[in-house]
């Protein structure tokens, strides 16, 4: 029996052995080759190296955003938040008085402590006027800046513990028990745990350049008996007792104590702030003026080029996934042998976040370098780090510049005159819109202004707001957040009649050279409704202006409303939708720098059919339609084109726009043209040629450009009512604060004897008149691309230090 | 009757404590088996405590043994296999029965020991937690682990009460050796160290199954113990919880966690599947090992660095010296005539190979990680000096063979028969049969 049982266990014994046998076989001899290339990999060290963001360039290769190298001077947050100086005061005294410390009163020991705790506060406040002086920065600043971090940290601690706190009261009841109040005590002292970023060292000053960085790091290796003879001299103790450790009297602090000098990049815009001179001879004669006047424009292209945030969250990393996923050629260049994302996000990154920043992550998004370190041999190899892309952009720094100058109040034209005749706003007012200038052979943006804008830097009292009030009512009004040359739904207005025209042309609905009776009203017997501008103002038709009914050229040049009605009474509800849709309307064009307006025909109520009626009054541009200055300006860049609609681009990317027949006869292209050529220089009958100032002289011209070919429209859009609530206590008591039409111009121009070349489109709110307002904005827009190269030839302007420089002849 | 109050003097005394005779007339030499199957664990146990110093070395030193001094801490072993040698010659030297007799007296003193490291008002320095357990003494230049002597007390105890009794073979008569086993584990469990105490059960069973315990007795307590085992995993510790998760998550091939829960785990498997067949060179597998960062490398796994040292073939060599130290053991107990010898035998045969298997299911990854050495092979006074005293008391069991006339032990006709066998009705005091026939 015995010996039975010990076969037993010495059975039992065995199989347990084999088992072991079995998997270490397995482990070895199966899994042998993966488990040694995995312990082999281990045999070497990976670091990243630090990379740089890729630059985002204007056309002409100026530098718009880019890394600049730099330093920053870090701090430990114990430092910040006053307990360094705390503890450090406690361990002082204790050590000062070593000997006696445990027979010494406890008030004298608070004493002490207190005493001690004030020197090393005195030592840290010395600290911050040090590190001021040396990086020459004011003391203010490091402060700013220290208040921010802490204020982070703290929200972010808070934020923590509070939903740690949750989770375990969540534990603690679903253990079933009662949770007494010395329970969540210790629970809360649980959650309160302080977070990883109270133990790390922040940035409290960035952007030091080398040589002041330098002189900081060297700052910061040496160090000052904090109780030294000084101390010794004034009694040599604390709380009036003699210190009775002379070692801890010898003992040294670092004079930037718990810190440290570190690369860091940083992301500059030379170009943010330009001062830009204007010349006002060019201006309408009432504002005209033989001195230059020149103005700072801040933010330059700051909402195309938009900007970058630090610190990582979920979306960022999930983005970065799915772009890799969808691009092949980033995936190749980006992952490491082992697979690694050399671009992947790490904590503390900088994200773009607005503009081309942000549209343009993936390509301005640098890698990492790795360095692979042979633990064996010492033997280096790896990835040098590739920085990102750069990203050249359409838009010109410079025309850009001198379009903002030219849209400023400040300049004189955007803001209200009486000779503007604007009905709803009173002389002096601010006028704000949006301006685009296209090149029309690639449809490129050259510029893209939008007034108002956001001051980058938070600082509204540049237009003359100063409290907050203030700028909550002009936020309201005027929307500065939004981008309205691509963002704001505008009616198109007259502008839109060379559409109308083409389109009409194009479906057989009209025939180049037919005559379309003037008749004042569209309808015999309602002559209050569809009315032509003349015949409302004067009560006569442009059949008695011009002496003959209008055909198409006669049309465009005096903006016959009867006439377009007409196309869009034959077009009918769908041809002229489908007219707007050829030229672009419901197409947003995707530039990815912010909200855009894909433009819309039809009311919002999508259910309700479009009516004869809507496509009457779609016919000049009014009704139901809408669409933004870069519709407009692409537009007749396509008309320009020869009927070739392609859409906007703002980055350079080398590849050519998609492009889409219109299938426009050349006959109609040439009859547009010269429409619209008569419309801004037949001095009797253009609709925007000139403006009478009513000072008693001589009507005024707008286009004032020499050498310049200019074919253009003015559009008078009617515009809704801009409704606020004043007080802000209700929608009951809400007024009307602008209303009115807005004003519009498009123009094409090009070197006389040559083809259109640019289209600009300009849009100036509840301005009233295209003609008046927007015209002589059009006309300097003109006078800059002369000035910055792009029309007669001349050579360009060059950005140096920060202001727009003449030409060299 | 004492040993001392013999007219012969100390010599004769001296002889009989070492022949285990009744008889001074006997000489040393006669009473003695010099040739027997324990020569099979002491060469095991050799074996065994070399490729330890080796493999410690190996683990704690980048540059190989043959151009810097051995690791301080394989130089520590060595003296550690020294002092067990000579702890193990004391033990095998004397007659078992004189262990036999200190059992119980030493468990007494082992558990006190045991409460002591559980008193919260002991010193750090005296008590010292380690990894959370608050298992060791530190007396001077030595740290001590009760727990391990608590083994070999505890085998003794366990042979001491079974040797003549046959209560075992019935359900309540199991009560009793279960309440001495409860005890230390219980104790041990606490402080917390659940591989040690999880080593007693098996022994405990073993030894049941030699003295012939009914199998299906045993075979519902192990049934009872699986079913209540899912309602004891609220009393584990966080740690010991998330081991077994870890544990389930490496069956379900998850590697993310090899990082944290599972690196120990992990890291052991990837440098057990690179040794391959044969192993790596010396300076190779130091590299490997040293560059891998793998934990307690010199202790609990060991087993690891020798299998990356010398592959498929040293971990079955690993595993030989184990059964042949088990064989070894078994055929003492099988050649024993003695119910204290057969038990003694087999506890510290249970013990010796429950320890290796989990030691090396750890360390392949078949079993949770749980802090239990490797006899013989792991760093460490405590267990390699209990080790050898477990190989001295087998070679006791070995050298003292019983007299003639010998009564059977735990020689039942046949457990499921039910009767009582061969043995018989017990003739003796409350099932104690007489002793010394003789």
């Amino acid at each position: 029996m015995f010996h039975r049982r010990l076969v037993l266990l010495g059975g039992l014994g065995l199989c347990a052995f084999s088992l072991l046998g079995a998997q270490l076989a397995n482990l070895t001899l199966l899994g042998h080759d993966e488990a040694l290339a995995e312990a082999e990999v281990r045999l070497t060290r990976t670091s990243w190296l630090p990379t740089a963001r890729g630059s985002i360039l204007d056309r002409t290769g100026r530098v718009l955003a880019e890394d600049r190298p730099g330093y920053e001077f870090r701090v430990e947050y114990r430092v910040l938040t006053g307990e360094w100086a705390q503890r450090e005061g406690e361990r002082a005294a204790r050590r000062l008085h070593a000997g006696s410390w445990g027979d010494l009163p406890e008030a004298t020991r608070e004493a002490m402590v207190a005493q001690a705790v004030r020197r090393f506060d005195a030592h840290v406040n010395a600290m911050w006027d040090r590190v001021a002086a040396t990086a020459g920065v004011e003391r203010a600043e490091i402060e700013a800046n220290i208040a921010d971090v802490v204020e982070r940290v703290e929200r972010m601690h808070r934020r923590v513990s509070d939903r740690q706190f949750e989770k375990l009261v969540r534990e603690q009841r679903a253990t079933g028990a009662l949770l007494s109040s010395e329970e969540a005590q210790r629970l809360r002292a649980l959650a309160d745990r302080p977070i990883a970023e109270q133990r790390r060292r922040h940035a409290v000053l960035s952007g030091i350049d080398a040589p002041r960085a330098f002189e900081l790091i060297r700052l910061g290796e040496r160090s000052l008996p904090l109780f030294g003879p000084q101390f010794i001299a004034s009694g040599g103790g604390l709380a009036g007792i003699p210190a009775d450790n002379p070692a801890a009297l010898e003992r040294r602090t670092p004079l930037l104590p718990e810190s440290e000098v570190a690369a860091s990049a940083e992301r500059v815009h030379p170009f943010q702030s330009l001062e830009v001179t204007l010349d006002r001879s060019t201006f309408p004669r009432p504002i005209a003026s033989e001195t230059p006047i020149t103005l700072t424009i801040d933010d330059v292209a700051m909402s195309i080029v938009g900007a970058v945030r630090e610190g990582v969250q979920a979306e960022d990393t999930q983005a970065r996934r799915e772009l890799l996923e969808a691009r092949g050629d980033l995936r190749t260049r980006a992952l490491t042998p082992r697979g690694t994302d050399r671009g992947r996000y790490r904590p503390g990154d900088r994200v773009g976040r607005t503009g081309i920043e942000g549209a343009m992550e993936g390509d301005l998004r640098g890698m990492r370098g790795t360095r692979t370190v042979d633990l064996r041999t010492g033997e280096r190899t790896g990835l040098d780090p590739s920085p990102g892309r750069d990203v050249r952009l359409t838009i010109d720094a410079a025309l850009q510049a001198r379009v903002r100058a030219i849209m400023d109040p400040a300049a004189g034209l955007t803001t209200v005159h009486d000779w503007h005749h604007n009905e709803t706003l009173a002389t002096g007012t601010h006028l704000y819109g949006a301006a685009v200038v296209l090149d029309v052979q690639t449809s490129e943006i050259l510029a893209m202004v939008s007034t108002p804008t956001v001051p980058s830097d938070g600082d509204w009292s540049r237009l003359g707001l100063v409290t907050g009030e203030q700028v909550d009512l002009f936020t309201r009004l005027f929307n500065p957040q939004i981008n309205r040359a691509v963002g704001k739904p505008y009616p198109p207005g007259s502008i839109a009649k060379a559409m109308v025209l083409a389109g009409a042309t194009e479906r057989g609905l009209y025939t180049p050279g037919e005559r379309i009776p003037a008749t004042g009203h569209l309808l015999p017997d309602r002559p209050d409704l569809y009315r032509s501008w003349i015949y409302k103002m004067y009560g006569i038709t442009h059949a008695d202006q011009l002496g003959r009914d209008p055909d198409g050229v006669d049309a465009m040049m005096v903006s016959a409303n009867v006439f377009f009605y007409t196309l869009g009474r034959r077009l009918g509800p769908e041809g002229i939708e489908s007219v707007y849709r050829e030229f672009g309307v419901g197409e947003a064009p995707g530039l990815g720098i912010g909200p855009e307006w894909p433009g819309r025909v039809g009311t919002i109520d999508t259910q309700q059919a479009l009516g004869s009626h809507d496509a009457i009054l779609m016919g000049i541009g009014q009704g139901p339609v809408t669409w933004t200055p870069l519709h407009a300006a692409n537009a007749y860049a396509s008309i320009a084109r020869g009927g070739v609609f392609m859409p906007p681009t703002l980055v350079r990317t080398g590849r050519a726009p998609e492009a889409r027949e219109l299938a426009l006869g050349s006959r109609t292209v040439e009859d547009l043209l010269e429409g619209l050529r008569l419309a801004v220089t037949d001095n009797n009958y253009g609709t925007g040629v000139s403006i009478d100032f009513e000072d008693g002289g001589p009507r005024g011209e707008i286009f004032n450009v020499p050498g310049v070919v200019v074919y253009g429209k003015t559009g008078t859009a009617t515009a809704p009512s801009v409704l606020i609530d004043p007080d802000g206590d209700g929608p009951a008591e809400r007024v009307t604060a602008l209303s009115g039409d807005h004003s519009w111009f498009v123009v094409l121009a090009g070197d006389e004897g040559g083809a259109p070349r640019y289209a600009v489109a300009v849009v100036v709110d509840y301005a009233g008149s295209g003609g008046r307002v927007s015209g002589p904005v059009c006309n300097q827009i003109l006078h800059a691309l002369v000035h910055e190269g792009y029309l007669r030839g001349e050579p360009g302007d060059r950005i140096e230090r920060g202001r727009l420089t003449e030409r060299q002849p | 009757m004492t040993l001392l109050d013999r007219d012969a003097g100390l010599v004769q005394a001296a002889a009989a404590l070492v022949s285990g005779s009744e008889s001074g007339k006997t000489p040393v030499s006669a009473s003695l088996a010099p040739i027997n199957a324990a020569w099979l664990c002491v060469v095991a146990s050799l074996g065994l405590a070399l490729l330890g110093v080796h493999a410690i070395d190996v683990a704690q030193q980048l540059e190989p043994a043959g151009r810097a001094d051995l690791a301080s801490e394989a130089a520590r072993q060595l003296v550690f296999v020294i002092i067990g040698l000579i702890a193990a010659v004391l033990v095998a030297l004397p007659h078992y029965k004189v262990a036999g007799y200190l059992a119980w007296p030493a468990l007494v003193g082992c558990i006190g020991l045991l409460v002591f490291l559980l008193v919260p008002a002991v010193p750090t320095s005296i008590v010292a937690p380690r990894n959370g357990a608050r298992a060791w003494i530190d007396v001077g230049p030595i740290d001590f682990q009760p727990s391990e002597v608590t083994k070999i007390a505890f085998v003794l105890v366990v042979a001491m009460y079974l040797r003549f009794r046959r209560k075992h073979r019935t359900l309540r008569g199991l009560v009793v050796p279960g309440l001495i086993a409860a005890v230390p584990v219980g104790l041990i469990t606490l402080q917390p160290d659940l591989g040690t105490s999880s080593l007693f059960v098996p022994a405990l069973f073993a030894m049941l199954i030699a003295a012939g315990a009914k199998l299906r007795h045993l075979g519902l307590i192990v049934l009872c113990a699986a079913l209540a085992a899912p309602a004891a995993y609220p009393l584990l510790k966080d740690h010991q919880k998330e081991r077994l998760v870890a544990m389930v998550l490496q069956f379900q091939g998850d590697t993310s966690t090899a990082g944290d829960i599972n690196y120990q785990s992990l890291t052991a498997q990837r440098l057990i599947g690179a040794g391959g067949a044969g192993g790596h060179e010396d300076a190779t597998a130091r590299t490997l090992i040293h560059y891998n960062r793998l934990p307690e490398r010199h202790n609990d796994m060991v087993f690891a660095v020798i299998v990356n040292r010398f592959g498929f073939v040293g971990g079955l060599v690993v595993l030989g010296l184990y059964g042949l130290w088990i064989a070894g053991a078994l055929l003492t107990a099988g050649a024993c005539r003695d119910p204290l010898g057969r038990i003694i035998a087999v506890g510290l045969c249970a013990f010796v190979f429950a320890q290796a298997v989990v030691n090396i299911g750890m360390n392949i990854g078949v079993l949770p990680i749980i802090g239990i050495t490797l006899p013989f092979v792991s760093y460490g006074g405590s267990s390699m000096v209990t080790s050898w005293l477990m190989t001295g008391l087998v070679m006791s069991v070995a050298l003292h063979p019983a007299r003639p006339p010998y009564r059977p032990s735990f020689e039942y006709d046949d457990d499921d028969r039910g009767g009582d066998g061969a043995y018989g009705k017990s003739a003796g005091f409350g099932g104690r049969a007489l002793t010394r026939v003789g």
